[in-house]
């Protein structure tokens, strides 16, 4: 199997995508410029001003329009340039793409992606967020935040071919990830976890870019003889919890990482879930590492004490075995 | 002043009954001695002091029940010479947890626990722990923390567990299954959005019919209390029946050479020493589960349990309702020896001098209804076992005489397995008759096995 970056499995998502005619792009800078971070690079000429659709900044705007295109038979893909841009666009996708479908009695869905990405980097306050919670937190939406090129790619396809609206979560630093996936057109199913390490002594529960940290820190630990087992949810809504709990009754005791502030954050739902479920299990207060409670410092250095780092995830994981 | 605390008689026991203080305030009491007797689940039996003192309290009467652990009488330490380590919950008279002995006091049984009779719900213990110790018996006053701030975790339950020797034996037999996971599968198509809204479940009205019937019960009908027993068997019965999906799966044996060898072996033997039917039975059961260790066996979530001896529950019928006490190790028993031992144990069990030992462990149980001359019936699965064998009677019935058209008498039997299809299959059951059929057919076999 070939081994591509993220950006590549994005990349060939979308081109697979645009073999239907139904299916169109539109968002800001990716059609002369190729979009900043590369993964529309060449489509306008590929495909023309009709179908990639260079929009000017106006985030409601573009969500609005794409969610009338669904509702007439397109199939549209939104992008956002960074998720911080979004909020100007969340009456859109709150009071219209995800309650359309249930306040006009299910006479019409409205099957439009919502690429949008997360990420930090000396990007200051108002560009180094995360708003999973606030997506996940609404009936109506599904959510998704995969880690792995394979996932990406199969994950985007059925986000695309999903009737309903679907907000797709990428990440800055994820975009040169590297992994197998397979050249020919598939899909992986939304709302589906996954085992993304087996070991014995303790759970990782985690998404999206965590799921590359958690692994490195997991091999740190391997080395004192401490199996870690992870599992990517990869979706947020609907969460698919089986897979975590089914780990969480092995080892009794959990970590939940996740790349957003703590307080009502998404490791909140996470493990208000494993306590809901997995009550008896539980040998152990379940750990949370996340971003901490503060707006994103531009410093450096305070920014590197701000977000979740390899260090954090290993001493909470030994702390939760001790 | 030591409390009297109402001891664990069994893993499953929940409350006892005072059925008589045989001691009343102000007399001496000395350590060992009987002060009382308490109905369980499923038995009665003498509980003694720890300490030596006067009794100064009783604080549950003749007649009432109390949770375990909860104080049932005050003991005043007399000149409070050596305060007494308060083991107050240490079972007295039975192991608490079925086939170990009473825990032995652990070696290092550390002071700071001796020192408060703290309430179970103070102690430290992880959900986990809490709920290892219920299932397995074990007082957690017993047991010392080796997590943040003593909290006492799963390793130290295992700890505690192979400290007193006990290995940590059938692991957690099949606990309730957990809450249905969540989630998993994500709603079809549209349906993020469409499924339909929960129903108005706490607005509704409480179900007419149950009012109906509270205020249209005739005055001439009589509630009968349940008794211990019967909320046990009515507990037990309904987990069986709601979690367990049964399969049942018949069969029909000739008894013919099974009753010939049975007078043959009975001629001249007294009374005791005779054999029955239902031994044979039990016999066949116990050569036959070797050879299908997954019908002797428990399921659970981890996986499916498989009983490393093959303990036979016998269901016996009382007055006051069912036990089945076990024939322990039918695997190594000649046919004489589960003989003997089923006579001792319905014995004592008719007798109501059972001990919980004896009713517990029992991984296949056999249910005759013979001795009624019902020709067949099924039997609902006792948990967390794997099967159930219902015996019909020997009815003496013209048949065909092997391929022949000729009509003969024929002594024919049938059995009658309920099985937990979460364990096994119609096809595994229908092998496992069969070898119980060509084995009773055969009964040499049981001579020898």
């Amino acid at each position: 199997m070939p081994v591509i970056t993220v950006r590549e499995a994005l990349r060939q998502a979308l081109h697979d995508a645009m073999q239907d005619e139904r299916v169109f792009i539109i968002g800001e800078d990716i059609g002369h410029y190729g979009s900043t971070y590369g993964v529309t690079a060449g489509f306008l000429e590929q495909y023309g001003p009709e179908r990639i659709r260079d929009a000017p900044i106006a985030e409601s705007g573009i969500v609005g329009i794409a969610i009338g295109a669904a509702m007439v038979g397109m199939r549209p893909i939104a992008e956002i340039m960074s998720v911080n841009f979004s909020l100007l666009a969340f009456d859109m996708l709150f009071n219209h793409a995800a309650k359309i479908y249930s306040m006009f009695g299910g006479q019409m869905t409205v099957p439009m992606v919502l690429r949008t990405t997360n990420g930090w980097t000396q990007l200051s306050a108002t560009h180094s967020q995360s708003f999973d919670v606030y997506f996940a937190h609404m009936p109506g939406l599904k959510v998704v935040a995969p880690a792995t090129p394979y996932d990406m790619k199969g994950m985007l396809k059925a986000a695309i071919e999903d009737p309903d609206p679907v907000v797709f979560i990428e990440h800055t630093l994820m975009y040169t990830v590297k992994g197998e996936a397979p050249e020919e057109s598939y899909t992986v199913p939304l709302g589906k976890a996954r085992l993304a390490r087996e070991g014995r002594d303790i759970t990782v529960v985690t998404y999206s870019r965590m799921v590359h940290l958690s692994q490195q820190a997991a091999d740190i630990l391997a080395r004192d003889g401490i199996e870690v087992e992870i599992v990517d949810l990869r979706t947020l809504r609907p969460l698919d919890m089986s897979v975590a709990l089914e780990s969480f009754k092995k080892t009794n005791r959990a970590v939940v990482v996740t790349e957003d502030w703590q307080s009502f954050g998404t490791s909140a739902e996470i493990a208000a879930r494993l306590y809901e479920y997995g009550f008896d299990y539980l040998d152990a207060p379940i750990a949370r590492v996340n971003f901490r409670e503060v707006p994103m410092p531009y410093s450096k250095n305070l920014e590197l004490q701000t977000v979740v780092t390899v260090d954090r995830i290993v001493h909470a994981i030994r702390k939760t075995l001790s | 002043m030591p409390d009297i605390t109402m001891p664990k008689m069994g893993f499953d026991m929940q409350e006892g009954t005072i059925v008589r203080w045989l001691k009343k305030p102000g007399d001496e009491v000395r350590r060992g001695e009987p002060i009382a007797e308490i109905e369980t689940d499923k038995v009665t039996i003498e509980i003694e002091a720890f300490e030596s003192g006067t009794l100064t309290e009783i604080v549950v009467q003749e007649g009432q029940s109390a949770p375990v652990n909860a104080v049932i009488a005050r003991l005043d330490g007399g000149n409070g010479s050596q305060a007494p380590a308060p083991v107050a919950a240490a079972p007295a008279v039975s192991p608490s947890a079925g086939v170990s002995p009473p825990p032995a006091p652990l070696p290092e049984a550390p002071a700071p626990l001796a020192e408060s009779p703290a309430d179970i719900g103070d102690i430290r213990a992880s959900p986990l722990a809490r709920r290892l110790a219920r299932e397995y018996g074990i007082d957690l006053r017993q047991v010392r923390g080796s997590g943040p701030a003593g909290r006492i975790v799963k390793e130290d339950i295992e700890a505690y567990l192979s400290a007193r020797g006990g290995a940590p034996a059938p692991a957690p037999v099949s606990p309730p299954p957990p809450a249905p996971a969540p989630v998993s599968s994500p709603p079809p198509a549209p349906a993020a959005v469409s499924a339909p809204p929960p129903a108005p479940a706490a607005v509704s009205p409480p179900p007419p019919a149950l009012a109906a019937v509270s205020v249209a019960q005739p005055a001439a009908s009589a509630v009968v209390p349940l008794s211990n027993m019967r909320k046990t068997i009515s507990r037990r019965m309904l987990q069986s029946w709601q979690q367990f999906p049964h399969i049942f799966v018949s069969i029909e044996v000739d008894m013919g050479a099974a009753l010939a060898l049975r007078a043959q072996a009975n001629a001249g033997r007294a009374r005791e020493d005779q054999v029955s039917v239902n031994d044979m039975v039990v016999k066949a059961c116990a050569v036959a589960l070797l050879a299908f260790p997954n019908l002797n066996a428990s399921y659970s979530d981890e996986g499916i349990i498989l009983h490393p001896t093959v303990n036979i529950a016998i269901a016996v019928a009382l007055e006051s309702g069912l036990m089945a006490p076990v024939v322990a190790n039918c695997q190594d028993r000649s046919l004489g020896s589960i003989a003997r031992e089923t006579k001792r144990v319905v014995a004592l069990a008719r007798e109501g001098k059972i001990t919980p030992d004896l009713l517990q462990g029992g991984t296949f149980t056999v249910s005759n209804l013979g001795m009624y001359g019902i020709p067949e019936f099924t039997s609902i699965i006792t948990p967390p076992q794997a099967a159930s064998l219902a015996v019909g009677a020997i009815r003496r019935t013209p048949a065909f005489k092997d391929d022949s058209d000729e009509v003969v008498a024929k002594h024919l039997m049938m059995l009658t397995l309920s099985a937990d299809h979460r364990v096994t299959d119609g096809a595994e059951v229908a092998r496992f008759l069969n070898e119980l059929k060509r084995l009773l057919e055969q009964p040499l076999a049981l001579l020898i096995g």
